[in-house]
């Protein structure tokens, strides 16, 4: 029996040291120590901006590097200016002055995108500026010829011969091969094609494009790398006989792969995730560059050229869209540089965000040592649920929460009661001081002389009505008297319901909701059958088919007020808007224009977005309030997410500026509908905004001083019960009756 | 008769086996528990010692006294219901023999099916466009919004007896199967009728079973509120917001000292529940 007992004993004690493993005892301390005793890895690649010296305006075309000089080329120019092409060189850590690539611009063509190829020579495709007979409509691909200074239009026929419906190919990509063979990206036949003399002699899938320039293909001495059919990999094929050599997996990508060639047969990627080293065996896949070390990683930027140097080293050409600007990035290998940073920043959100994303590409540039670790619950466009809150919360009170908390639609005052949050008022002040943040908007989330979360972003909420319709939206009571005494009246522009109810909540929001956030429910039986009559009177039913309205979207929208968005203003409505942005002032702003009158603010409020807090437990203070300062550095607050306004002066003044440029005025935007309900058909040109008219919205900004931070649980039990009631299966009294006694039941929590 | 243990080479090897489960016991349940016994009696964050204050504070929470209000007339509903339907059931798939005895497993059944799939099976039946309400419109009858009145009490009770139903069973046909049959078979002799039987043999026999299918329906009738939860969300119709319903909506609100506290509370009051029906049960046994 002996044996039996050691060897009961003896799985006893497995078990138990099975169970202890899981829960070790190590300190972090200790952990920490341990780590600093063993020697840092070092040496990684590092991105350096080159800083090019072109001027407003210009947008990359292309570069390469040849014989140790790096070629840059850009262009500027409109169709009625013409389009003028520019190059500059790098040697030795200088530019040279830009100079006119007079053979492009004698061209007269829109050159999206210039290649060297493995021949040699440049090539550039785009389209003509004006169309002839002997310059037909289409896509167009020019070979620099060897004086230097012209170019031949070397299209091949067939890509210019129109199909049925009358369009000729469309060419998204362009290489050429070492015999001087033509390769082409046709994103209307979603095939590369190799065109020798300017026949076709080979094609093969490729992932599907229609947008003006991807780099889907890419040649090197021998082979020809294409994005394959289903974006997911890289097919590789032999530029002697055309066979298919080999197919790479890589990680799923946002938009192109930018592949380049190395010369020793090794292959590189470029993409939001990083910069990435594979063969076309598959045999060796290695990231070089984390993306969130670099540009790539930024979202709003799309490389025009990614290629290799001669050393070991990398370029890449970036256009930052949403600046109109471009960066010329060079990764190099520093050995000085420790594989990874030191010290980690962690920051989470609820919903992806964009101006976040900008942050951290900043705020990685200019703090290598630190990485920014970046989590998020849900997409930018999904609706987060109670149970992401939860997760958060368990990390929160194990001390393990992120250091800098993006406070947006999280339970803010829970945490600000709990001691969650720190006070960060000292940094507000500083950067009100310093940096020119608006100091209304820096008071969103004021608590007691105290100030916990910062906002980066700021939704400005305006209303416009030709007469004095607007009167009806100041109060509940207003709202409900004007329905008694125009009974046909649609009051708000037209819109779908669930947003025609969104606004009118979020207008009535202060009226509906008692000081201690209860709810009066006479009010909200007398908001909701308000509610019904304008959706009766908007005919709201006929509007949703007429839209192709789907009621199982799941979209989250990210806006609280609108109603007749894309309607002309008319009398007897009132447009609502939330305006997030330049670019989503663009038809608000030329209605409001174009009807003479002046946007008014609601009720004085604004929607604060990108609201940053910083955990009060983090051990990364410090960083956590650099982050914040990224977050309304320029570069972050000029960027375009249209997810709200910047919150600085400089970042206005810049705004400004940028709006009486050309490139600014020359964004134009054609759209033409027919009108549901009289069957008219409606046609449209509006641009961005002039300065004035961007003036009088950012002044309005100035002067708001009412944070609107609605409260959730409220906002989605009111828009759940006015489904019902718009349904038909409850009626008003029934709904507010569940409403108020919800909220209570919220409240008594 | 007093009763002392004696360390044996047997008992040894018996601990030596029971170590790891107990082991788990201790970091998995006994160790948390006391964390949030410790934490019952701190502020939520910054470990500010507040003494009684959180348990005074739900003690006076309107919304700590509704839900256990709400799940108090559940339990008191529920448990003899199911309990009496599950033992009237087993009795009679006792008696029946042959092919038919196969519907056992049938009432199992329910218990095998996914919550979601469950979920989603109620809301074919009681939403505004559910099967009910159409049903009620081909009468003429206008229908409503069942899980938004006090008929969703109604509903999670009928769920929560059908989902529950066959685990009882089978528990109450072990206890009668575990009746000797020669019993029977002498009390027919002697003349005792099918309801005699009944009365004088399976009844009696069936008081030590009571005690444990009570606890496993009891601790049963907590899990319904993932029902209530997937059909209704956070904020239920107010007849069927239960505590798990205010733990859950504490925990969003960060306040992990309120829910601490009842949970301790709710501990101390299932325990002398269990205590109590024990003793019950213990005394009946002695008496016996």
């Amino acid at each position: 029996m002996k044996w039996r007992k050691i060897l009961a004993a003896g799985m006893g004690l497995v078990m138990a040291a099975g169970l202890m493993s899981g829960c070790g005892g190590q300190t972090k301390e200790a952990d920490n120590n341990k780590k600093d005793s063993q020697e840092k890895a070092m040496g990684r690649y590092v991105e350096e901006d080159l800083k090019p010296p072109v001027q407003d305006g210009e947008t990359p075309v292309g570069a390469y590097e040849k014989d140790g000089t790096l070629w840059l080329y850009t262009s500027s120019g409109n169709a009625e200016t013409g389009m003028k092409y520019y190059f500059y060189q790098y040697q030795d850590g200088k530019w040279s002055e830009a100079q006119e690539e007079t053979g492009l611009t004698s061209a007269e063509m829109y050159v999206n995108h210039i290649e060297y190829g493995q021949d040699g020579n440049l090539y550039a495709m785009g389209t003509p500026t004006n169309t002839s007979e002997d310059v037909p409509y289409g896509w167009h691909v020019l070979k620099n010829n060897s004086d230097g200074d012209t170019w031949e239009d070397i299209t091949p026929e067939n890509l210019l011969k129109a199909d049925e419906s009358g369009y000729t190919a469309m060419l998204v990509d362009i290489d050429a091969l070492a015999d001087g063979s033509l390769c082409v990206g046709n994103g209307s036949s979603g095939q590369a094609e190799i065109y020798k003399d300017g026949e076709k002699v080979f094609s093969a899938d490729m992932e599907p494009m229609m947008s003006n320039y991807q780099n889907t293909i890419c040649a090197s001495q021998n082979r020809l790398a294409v994005t394959a059919k289903d974006g997911k990999s890289v097919d590789f094929y032999d530029t002697e006989d055309y066979s298919a050599v080999g197919n790479v997996p890589l990680e799923e990508k946002g938009e192109s792969y930018n592949i380049a060639a190395g010369s020793d047969g090794t292959w590189y990627s470029l993409t939001e995730k990083g910069l990435i080293r594979f063969q076309e065996t598959g045999d060796l896949i290695e990231t070089l560059l984390d993306g969130s070390y670099g540009k790539m990683g930024a979202s709003e930027v799309g490389v025009s050229s990614f290629f290799c140097g001669e050393e070991d080293d990398f370029y890449a050409l970036y256009n930052e869209y949403d600046k109109g600007r471009l960066y010329m990035a060079h990764y190099t290998y520093n050995k000085e540089m420790p594989v990874s940073a030191e010290n980690t920043l962690t920051v989470y959100s609820l919903k992806e965000n964009k101006t976040v994303e900008q942050a951290i590409s900043l705020f990685q540039t200019q703090n290598p040592d630190i990485r920014v670790d970046y989590s998020y619950a849900v997409g930018q466009y999904e609706k987060p649920n109670s149970d992401d809150i939860r997760s958060l919360n368990t990390e929160l009170l194990n001390g393990e929460g992120a250091d800098v908390l993006i406070l947006d639609r999280l339970p803010v005052d829970s945490y600000i009661e709990k001691g969650v949050l720190m006070d960060i008022s000292g940094l507000r002040d500083e950067l009100v001081k310093d940096s020119g943040m608006l100091e209304n908007i820096g008071k969103a989330l004021d608590r007691d002389g105290k100030v916990y979360g910062i906002p980066a972003r700021v939704g400005l909420p305006v209303m416009a009505a030709k007469d004095d319709t607007g009167k009806a939206l100041e109060s509940l009571e207003a709202l409900t008297s004007y329905l008694n005494e125009n009974p046909d009246a649609q009051v708000l522009g037209d819109t779908i319901h669930t947003s025609a109810a969104e606004s009118l909540l979020s207008v009535m929001y202060q009226d509906l909701v008692k000081e201690d956030g209860g709810i009066d429910e006479e009010k909200m039986i007398q908001f909701l059958d308000d509610c019904l009559k304008i959706f009766e009177n908007m005919d709201t039913k006929m509007l949703e088919e007429a839209y192709g309205y789907d009621p199982e979207e799941n979209e989250d929208k990210n806006v609280y007020f609108s109603a007749g968005y894309f309607s002309a203003l008319k009398d007897g409505r009132v447009s609502l808007y939330e305006l997030q942005g330049y670019s989503s002032m663009m038809y608000p702003a030329y209605s409001i224009k174009k009807a003479g009158i002046e946007p008014q603010t609601i009720h004085n409020c604004y929607v604060p977005y990108t609201i940053a807090g910083i955990n009060a437990s983090s051990k990364q203070q410090e960083a956590a309030e650099l982050f914040i300062k990224a977050l309304l550095a320029d570069d972050v607050q000029g960027s375009e997410t249209m997810d709200g306004y910047p919150v600085t002066e400089s970042a206005f003044k810049n705004m400004l500026a940028y709006a009486d440029t050309e490139a600014a005025q020359q964004d134009v935007v054609s759209s033409s509908f027919k009108d549901p309900k009289t069957g008219e058909e409606v046609m449209e040109e509006y641009g961005n905004a002039d300065s004035q008219t961007l003036q009088i919205y950012l002044d309005l900004i100035r002067t708001l001083d009412n944070p609107f931070i609605p409260n959730r649980t409220l906002y989605d039990t009111v828009m759940e019960e006015v489904e019902k009631c718009y349904e038909g299966t409850e009626t008003s009294a029934e709904a507010a009756k569940a409403i108020v006694q919800k909220m209570d039941t919220y409240l008594s929590e | 008769m007093s009763r002392k243990w004696t360390p044996t080479c047997q008992n040894k090897t018996a601990y030596a086996f029971l170590a790891p489960s107990l082991l788990g016991l201790l970091v998995f349940v006994l160790l948390p528990f006391a964390d949030v016994i410790r934490r019952s009696f701190f502020q939520a964050v910054g470990g500010l010692f507040v003494g009684m204050d959180n348990y005074r504070q739900v003690l006076e929470n309107g919304a700590f006294r509704q839900a256990l209000g709400n799940t108090v007339r559940f339990l008191c509903i529920c448990l003899p219901l199911l309990l009496a339907l599950s033992f009237v059931a087993a009795v009679f798939l006792n008696s029946i023999t042959g092919f038919a005895r196969v519907l056992r497993a049938g009432f199992l059944l329910p218990m095998a099916i996914p919550v979601a799939s469950v979920v989603v099976f109620w809301k074919l039946l009681f939403d505004q466009n559910g099967a009910v309400n159409q049903m009620l419109g081909v009468l003429h009858l206008t229908g409503q919004d069942w899980m938004n009145t006090g008929y969703a009490f109604w509903i999670l009770v009928g769920s929560y007896l059908w989902k529950n139903m066959g685990y009882d069973i089978v528990l109450w046909i072990a206890a009668l199967s575990a009746i000797p049959e020669e019993q029977y078979e002498a009390a027919r002799v002697s003349g005792a009728g099918a309801f005699q039987c009944f009365r004088y043999i399976t009844l009696p026999q069936m008081k030590g079973s009571i005690f444990l299918i009570g606890v496993l329906s009891f601790v049963n009738a907590f899990r319904v509120f993932r029902e209530a939860y997937l059909i209704a969300g956070d904020y239920p119709h107010e007849s069927i917001y239960m505590l798990q319903h205010l733990f859950n909506n504490w925990f969003t609100k960060l306040d992990i000292q309120k829910m601490s506290a009842a949970a301790v509370l709710m501990a101390i009051a299932v325990s002398v529940i269990l205590v109590l029906v024990e003793w019950w049960n213990e005394r009946q046994e002695s008496s016996e």
